[in-house]
């Protein structure tokens, strides 16, 4: 068997047959990675004596009974700013290059109830601020289809573990696009579900307000097995909903019913290159073909949706950054008496060039005199964002972009922040309104995967998957 | 609008960022080219619109204020850069 193309699905029924062992696989994984990690750098840190502990557990539970969790024994990677109890979580900065995480975030004690097995943590651009996985302070992660390629970002590490075979899925984080991007760089599923759907509870902050902890897998069943253990309120975060989470993985192949997707004519204007717009308007085609509703709606500000974002992002980030001072924890210079010099001494030596950018973008644009005209305005434009969305969900079920503006770009390519930015136009418009949104990727004339993203209404993740689920199987498994 | 030198000074100063000469010019050009690009959003007439996302459901959630114990506050002490028996040594504020 394939171990590096394994679905959670395959692994799952091969464990329980007992053609291999959670051991072995996981020792397959452990070795992979240390001869293929060298050139692809997807992981910060490894967590190679528990995970074998872990893998050997499950296989005690498998020999006892044959009745495991669908998770039992396989093998993950976890974004560096995601806590695992006992592991350094860095976030991709030297301010919390020394940073052992106290406690497991919540969707980590998901999976550990479940029995996953951890492998180690993957590389992302400093606490989350990227589209490319170079704004990270340790180094940069190379994209496994083509190494002279960025691998997306900022949960770069995690798509390239997967996709290079280092890891069965992933969990990453979601800000603005920050799941999705990646999966689409890499040829893989990125689920960005619902705000408050999972909990943050251990996650590093970046957007308060945007945050989601989401997964990077090779098929969008995998998406639903690894979702429905992870999502759910959480006493720990405020902002998880009383709804229950749903058995996602049983909404995977069933009827679609008649179904009406959306396409933004905003989304399809000039700022996606000629080759995305026809490779999806190929995709859209063959949907029509197949029974499925496809009509043009229109969302008006999205146009609006990056400027709003890139000050609403700053600004939560500003703040969430103002507690790393050299006092409660990580990268400390001390050496002073003086409490402003060790303040300022810190977060020079601590912070990248963007952390900085932002937090200098932040707090300009929440400072006496600037705030009505950026962060107010920012506020109420996000609201009128936000209504575009429900406005379209009375005509569509869902709505169908690109998941970026163009195919991977060049590692050190060296775009400007602002162009940077622009190539998060698709997605982050759904992040401010809160939906969830899923990537799914597909071939056309080009060696790189292209890839489409699925927008929901708040909460719809069931009706979602059956969706991807659908495409993925019928409409994108052929090269275009 | 150019976000001048002597603001991003200021902004660095409020935010407790310690900035070469270098850098600020760099912010100053590079924060106002992004400032410049979300200034569209002055296009858009928001006079009647209401700030925040309350519209669309997301109230707030409130529960009991029950004390949970932490039970390992070693692990917390541990990645503070310096601490005295259970607690994190703070440096003095008033000189």
């Amino acid at each position: 068997m394939d171990f590096a193309k394994l679905t959670l699905k395959k692994a799952h029924a091969a464990l329980k047959t007992r053609e291999f062992s959670s051991e072995e696989l996981t020792r397959y994984f452990l070795d992979i990675i240390g001869k293929s990690d060298p050139k692809i750098h997807a992981y910060i840190s490894l967590n190679q004596e528990a995970a074998l502990k872990e893998a050997k557990e499950a296989d005690k539970k498998i020999r006892k009974s044959g009745k495991i969790n669908v998770l039992t024994g396989l093998p993950c990677a976890i974004k560096d700013n995601i806590m695992v109890e006992g592991l350094k979580t860095t976030a991709g900065s030297r301010i919390l290059e020394n940073y052992v995480a106290p406690y497991d975030a919540t969707v980590i004690k998901k999976l550990k109830d479940k029995e996953a097995v951890i492998l180690g943590k993957t590389n992302l651009d400093e606490f989350a601020m990227g589209s490319s996985c170079e704004n990270s302070a340790f180094f940069p992660t190379r994209n496994p289809l083509d190494k002279t390629l960025v691998p997306g970002g900022s949960s770069g590490g995690s798509a390239a573990a997967v996709a290079s075979g280092m890891a069965l899925y992933a969990l990453g984080s979601d800000t603005g696009g920050s799941v999705r991007q990646p999966a689409a760089f890499c040829g893989l599923v990125g689920l960005k579900p619902t705000y408050g759907r999972v909990s943050r509870y251990g996650l590093i902050a970046l957007t308060s307000s945007t945050d989601v902890i989401g997964t990077l897998t090779r098929t969008v069943e995998d998406a639903a097995l690894v979702l429905e253990t992870i999502a759910g309120d959480d006493a720990c975060d405020a902002t998880t909903k009383k709804i229950k989470a749903e058995n996602y993985s049983a909404f995977i192949g069933k009827d679609l019913g008649q179904l009406k997707i959306g396409l933004p004519k905003e989304c399809f204007s000039a700022s996606a290159s000629k080759n995305i717009k026809q490779a999806i308007e190929k995709v859209v085609k063959k949907m029509a073909g197949r029974n499925i509703e496809i009509v043009e709606i229109s969302l008006p500000h999205t146009e609006y949706a990056v400027a709003d974002y890139y000050i609403i992002t700053p600004c939560e980030a500003s703040s969430n950054l103002a507690r790393y001072d050299g006092i409660k924890y990580g990268l400390a210079e001390n050496k002073s008496d003086d409490l402003l010099e060790t303040y300022l001494n810190t977060r020079e030596r601590g912070f990248g060039a963007e952390p900085k950018r932002r937090i200098m973008l932040g707090n300009f644009s929440l400072s006496a005199g600037y705030y009505e005209a950026y962060y107010l305005k920012a506020s109420k434009v996000r609201r009128l964002i936000a209504q575009d969305f429900s406005e379209a969900f009375r005509k569509v079920d869902y709505i169908l972009t690109p998941t970026a503006p163009t195919l991977p770009f060049k590692l050190g390519e060296k775009l400007s922040p602002l162009a940077m930015y622009l190539s998060d136009i698709y997605l982050v418009a759904p992040s401010l309104a809160g939906l969830p949104a899923i990537s799914l990727p597909f071939y056309n004339e080009d060696k790189l995967p292209h890839s489409l993203q699925l927008i929901g209404n708040y909460f719809t993740e069931s009706g979602l998957l059956t969706a991807a689920n659908f495409l993925e199987k019928e409409i994108l498994a052929v090269r275009f | 609008m150019i976000i001048s030198k002597k603001e991003v000074a200021h902004t660095a100063a409020l935010s407790r960022l310690k900035l070469s000469e270098k850098e600020i010019e760099k912010f100053s050009r590079e924060l106002t080219a992004i400032l410049g690009y979300i200034g569209k959003l002055k296009e858009l007439d928001t006079d009647k619109v209401e700030a925040g996302l309350k519209a669309s459901g997301w109230e707030n959630k409130v529960r009991p204020d029950k004390v949970l114990a932490f039970k390992d506050e070693k692990k917390i002490l541990k990645n503070a850069p310096k601490t005295s028996t259970n607690f994190i040594e703070v440096k003095g504020v008033f000189k």
